[in-house]
């Protein structure tokens, strides 16, 4: 009995340590993985992606982007689990049963391991096949998942031209083709297996038939070289051909399994790797508080190579003053305004602010001294006043309400439910145009900055709300330099220069009174907006249309 | 004051909120509907059956064989050239050519095995995928308002994943371990009742520690979860924002921002990792604590001569092949937790109904004239905060009505009703004399030209999104349609003409653009009712020109509503509907409401004061 109980506490210690180095080599991968690798790779990735040039957003949809840093940063991770890990356990198994199986038998050794190149080559072909799949998967899984998206984003649309029909057709082909192109790869992956397996089990064959004549040859003459006994020789030596071939079929899993990870790690690193196009120079001129003087030296510009939106542009703005930029839809006087915070580097000439070329300057003090406001400004999901102090995130509830008030946003703001605390939606539904861009100019303004970039702040307004704008504008622009897109003529009335681009070449330069009587795009534009007669006439004296 | 705002993050987390409900792991219900989905593929679900279990029975024979073969011919052949006599070599060809053949099948099956489960499991989530997209289409646009894209997204991807795993793998596996536990319990069971009374006894332990990771591993599954979408809302966000943080330099701190989030996430990844790595090794130990507990049990019956030797090594054999099971069981069931909650969240959005639907024998328009009544009409988007009061006008066939206010004084509503988007919540709207409860919404949408605010332009060519309007229509009539606007030649100019692609969301177009591609898609639909929600109010001159006079072209003959801000739009218009907080306020044309001198001249009169000042 005393056996007995040794025997089950033997069974019992055995199983304790034996779970015990399990769960800690469990828990330190995961945590060398999860805690390690995913977070770093994912905030080298983050990092970098708030550093690209906008080339990289413009060409990138962003379901892509948040796929590469959250799906793929995990793959690539599980590489090392998966993956390496894998292989440096494989391969000591293997080892270890080599060594045994040579100390038996040499030349039935070798004949097992007879199959090893072919299902090496079987291996590398069909990682080749798979990954081209995988690669056409993931670009249809990006499709599906981008209308799906669009259709949810754009539902009004869809419903309002009676398309359900149609985008659930649509829909259901991406789908398809997903489905057909993830089926295809599940079954190379499934003809992988089962041809690695079978032909591990051929070495099982080899071992069966060769053993067995070895056997034979041995009692025949139990003194042949070649000759192994049955018992202690081939008895032994299959269960350790049987352990070694699993472990080559797990190696070639592996293999098959690699391409997945690689196919993710591609995508990461794809943005890790990804030069920086706009960056500081390294001996970078600081520029704390800038004076707010801009130069353009015969800048020339295009996004793509061959293509250009903007030509020799040549123009010089003092500090303080206020430079508004008029033209037609696609003329370039957005790309021409993303040219000072360095957005974008022309291809030719230079953009100086202070005298210095903006490529000499240090990029973070460039930007700190420009304030911007776009046509559509990009709120986030979050209070109001950690939006105003977006630029500044130190900034004192006095600071912000201040920035607020210059912008003409306090009194709304004060009105809402929460007040500073309340959280704008999802996309910013729960306020209006106006109130948007009057958040976006106190954004800018908290910031003090020496030069202001407005770009067509009132494009997307109601006309009802634009004077609130308007007025935030005029506040706004007080003891800066001044740089905006605009339409309207009274705006022009009071800069200190014009300039008309037409098709990326600057046309017409000079103030109100001088262009307005010059012959030319200025004075057609200002001529249509003026009221009609008629109107001004009833406005006028609306009592005599009565009677 | 503080200076609250330096740690906060980029998007507001508002942990309440954020909660998902508690989802019960394994209702029975829930996994009856997912098995359900198999349905269609009956036939190949009924064959995976089949090779699970013949595979099952498989493997041990493989080895059975090679065991047979060392023992039966090699043995025998080994004998014979021992004793020297003539070698019969035929026993061993057999076997050996038997063994290679069931190799083959083995093979085969499990070339099929594999490739069927991963099948299936694709099947069931392409075919759910298509559901949920079908449902969407259904929804009103109330549940757009108040459900975020994220979530919407995270179903159709996260969730629908979970899903397939448990298809292909789960559903699967567990058979197979119920199988084995049910086979050697019998097994057991006949062998030696009273062993297998011993075995139960430890049953409460392994129940008691399951239930002390139940909860445990849910809660922290959720965090785990929860985490992520947080991650995941932070990155989709600063992709969104990516002008604003390098315009004012917010790089280092969105950096640190996300760096918290990720380092949070990993933190409850890693609390979900050791527990279940608690939990596996627990019940390894534990089921080897049994063993042990058996075979003291059983060494004491055995030296008691209460049992033979042999029933103690078949029992303890049996007790492997049913504590393996049961392992496997075990950590089946904690995958199935995220699986059981994938598939609760899929099918509540699947399962919430419509808020209302198109009545079944709704009516067909098959022309719209487009004469439409508002009869005493009031309507809220919420039941207790309405914003239309008691709205009566009657506008006859080809009028142009101009619907003027500040914003929030219902003229969008009024929209949102003609093209029922949302009910009237009481009185009545009539299109050509049909209560608009009774018209067939689809019907009606076919005989409408819709151009709101937003200008929203699908991912694609400008081709396609004008033709998003009359999907059958050649190119011929897309060019015609924008030549008969007047602004062919703008999208003829842009780099690559009709086939410029618009970028997501248009961006790649001006918003000027935009609005003439949307203006060229109502156009192409020709529709009886246009509805257009004039956002753009300062395009630059030349291009207003150009809309202006599209504008013109677009309301030709036919019954328009337009929320007006352009004075050429409301000058033209047949009727000026004025509106303050959800009433018409003043009604007549242009020039007749100048006359009244009221609340439209006193709009008027600001907007020209703002233009010539």
């Amino acid at each position: 009995m005393s056996l007995v109980i040794l025997i089950a506490v033997g069974i019992l210690l055995l199983a304790v340590t034996r779970s015990l180095l399990n769960y800690l080599s469990l828990v330190s991968t995961s945590d060398l993985i999860q805690r390690r690798l995913v977070v770093e790779l994912r905030q080298l990735a983050y990092e970098k992606l708030q550093r690209l040039s906008f080339h990289f957003f413009d060409a990138n949809e962003s379901g892509s982007i948040i796929n590469r840093l959250t799906r793929d940063v995990v793959q690539t991770s599980n590489f090392l689990s998966n993956v390496l890990l894998g292989l440096i356990n494989v391969f000591i198994t293997m080892t270890v049963y080599l060594i045994y199986m040579l100390n038996i038998h040499v030349t039935l050794t070798l004949a097992v391991m007879a199959i090893f190149p072919v299902l090496m080559v079987v291996t590398v072909v069909f990682m080749r096949l798979v990954r081209r799949d995988l690669r056409i998967f993931h670009k249809l899984n990006d499709t599906m998942i981008l209308t799906l998206s669009e259709n949810v984003q754009g539902i009004h649309v869809v419903k309002g031209f009676a398309r359900q029909q149609q985008q659930i057709n649509k829909f259901a082909r991406n789908n398809k083709a997903v489905k057909d192109r993830q089926r295809r790869i599940f079954f190379w992956m499934n003809l992988f297996n089962p041809i690695s397996g079978f032909m591990t089990q051929v070495s099982m064959i080899i071992v069966l038939a060769f053993g067995g004549y070895l056997v034979v040859l041995h009692d025949t003459d139990p003194a042949h070289s070649m000759g192994i006994t049955l018992g202690a020789g081939l008895f032994v030596f299959v269960g350790l051909a049987s352990q070694f071939a699993s472990q080559i079929q797990d190696l070639a899993a592996i293999g098959g399994r690699a391409q997945e990870h690689l196919e993710s790690a591609d995508r990461v690193f794809e943005i890790i790797d990804m030069p920086l196009d706009i960056n500081s120079p390294s001996q970078a001129v600081p520029l704390h508080k800038s004076r707010g003087a801009i130069t353009f030296e015969a800048v020339s510009f295009g996004y793509k190579t061959g293509e250009c939106v903007l030509h020799d542009i040549n123009f010089d703005v003092e500090p303080g003053q206020f430079l508004v930029l008029v033209g037609a839809t696609g003329c370039g006087k957005s790309t021409l305004l993303s040219l000072i915070p360095r957005f974008y580097d022309p291809n030719l000439g230079k953009v100086a602010v202070d005298g210095i070329d903006v490529r000499c300057l240090d990029l973070d003090h460039l930007r700190r001294n420009v304030g911007l406001v776009f046509q559509e400004s990009f709120l986030f999901s979050n209070t109001i006043a950690s939006n105003i102090a977006f630029g500044y995130p130190q900034a004192t509830q006095h600071q912000i309400e201040q920035a607020a008030k210059t912008a003409c946003a306090h009194d709304f703001i004060v009105e809402l439910p929460h007040g500073y605390d309340t959280i704008i939606g999802e996309r910013g539904v729960d306020l209006s145009g106006g109130q948007r861009q009057r958040l976006a100019i106190a954004r800018a303004m908290l910031l003090e900055p020496a030069i202001l970039i407005l770009d067509d702040p009132t494009a997307a307004i109601d006309p009802d709300t634009e004077q609130e704008i308007l007025t935030a504008m005029n506040n706004a622009m007080k003891g800066r330099t001044t740089l905006l897109v605009s339409h309207r003529v009274s705006t022009c009335r009071r800069a200190d220069c014009i300039l008309v681009l037409d098709k990326g070449k600057i046309v017409q330069q000079g103030t109100h009174d001088q262009l307005i009587d010059a012959k030319g795009y200025y004075r057609s534009v200002a001529l249509l907006q003026q009221a009609d007669k008629e109107t001004k006439r009833l406005l006028d004296q609306p009592d005599r249309l009565m009677t | 004051m503080s200076t609250v705002q330096a740690n906060s993050p980029l998007t507001h987390v508002d942990p309440a909120k954020d909660r998902e409900q508690q989802t019960r792991p394994l209702s029975l219900k829930l996994i009856t509907r997912l098995i359900g989905y198999m349905k269609p593929y009956a036939r190949y679900r009924n064959i995976l059956i089949a090779l699970v279990l013949m595979r099952s029975m498989l493997l041990p024979t493989l080895g059975l064989i090679t065991a047979a073969i060392l023992n039966g011919p090699i043995t025998s052949i080994a004998g014979q050239a021992h004793d020297g006599m003539a070698l019969n070599y035929t026993p061993l060809w057999l076997g050996i050519s038997g063994f290679a053949l069931l190799c083959i099948v083995t093979q085969v099956s499990l070339h099929f095995r594999l490739r069927i489960a991963k099948d299936l499991g694709e099947w069931v989530v392409h075919d759910l995928r298509n559901e949920l997209f079908r449902h969407l289409q259904r929804m009103p646009m109330s549940f757009y308002d108040r459900t975020k894209l994220g979530t919407i997204l995270s179903r159709a991807t996260g969730d629908i994943e979970a899903v397939r795993g448990g298809i292909e793998d789960l559903l699967f596996r567990t058979l197979l371990g119920t199988g084995q536990v049910v086979v050697a319990s019998v097994m057991m069971l006949w062998v030696d009742w009273r062993l297998f009374v011993a075995l139960l006894a430890m049953a409460p332990v392994l129940l008691s520690i399951r239930l002390y990771f139940r909860n445990r591993m849910g809660i922290a599954h959720r965090n785990t979860r929860e985490s992520f979408s947080r991650v995941t809302a932070n990155l989709a966000e600063s992709v969104s924002g990516i002008r604003e943080t390098q315009g004012f330099v917010r790089q280092r701190h969105n950096t640190s921002i996300f760096g918290d989030l990720v380092s949070e996430h990993a933190t409850y990844h890693m609390s979900v990792a050791k527990l279940s790595g608690l939990f596996g090794q627990l019940r390894e130990v534990t089921n080897q604590c049994f063993t042990a507990i058996l075979f003291l049990v059983g060494g004491y019956m055995l030296l008691q001569g209460m049992i033979d030797l042999d029933v103690l090594i078949f029992f303890l054999f049996l007790s492997g092949i049913f504590f393996t099971a049961i392992m496997i069981l075990g950590s089946l069931y904690s995958d199935s937790i995220g699986v059981m909650a994938g598939a609760e969240r899929i099918f509540n959005l699947l399962d919430t109904p419509p808020q209302w639907a198109d009545p079944p024998d709704a009516i067909q328009l098959t022309e719209v004239r487009g004469q439409v009544q508002f009869r005493n009409l009031s309507f809220g988007y919420e039941a207790q905060r309405p914003v239309l009061h008691d709205i009566t006008f009657d506008v006859q066939q080809g009028q142009t009505i101009a619907l003027v206010g500040h914003t929030g004084c219902g003229k969008s509503s009024i929209i949102n009703l003609i093209t029922k988007f949302y009910l009237p919540t009481n009185g009545q709207l009539l299109i050509d004399g049909h209560d608009i409860h009774n018209i067939d919404g689809d019907s009606l949408h076919r005989h409408m030209g819709i151009v709101l605010q937003q200008n929203f332009l699908f991912t694609g060519t400008v081709m396609d999104n004008i033709r998003f309007a009359k999907p059958n229509a050649g190119d011929r009539q897309v060019i015609e349609a924008a030549r008969k606007l007047g602004c062919l030649n703008i999208i003829e100019n842009l780099p690559n003409g009709f086939a410029t692609p618009v970028g997501e969301r248009g961006s790649n177009l001006s918003l000027g653009q935009r609005q003439l591609v949307c203006f060229t898609r109502a156009m192409l639909a020709d529709p009886g009712i246009l509805i257009l929600d004039e956002a753009t109010s300062s395009v630059d001159s030349m291009t207003e020109v150009r809309i202006q006079h599209a504008l013109e072209v677009l309301l030709q003959g036919r019954t328009s509503f337009v929320v007006a801000h352009r004075l050429s739009t409301i000058r033209d218009a047949d009727l000026v509907l004025v509106l303050n907080q959800g009433r018409i306020v003043e009604r007549g044309t242009h020039n007749q409401l100048l006359a009244i001198d009221g609340t439209y001249s006193n709009l008027y009169r600001q907007f020209i004061s703002s233009n010539e000042r």
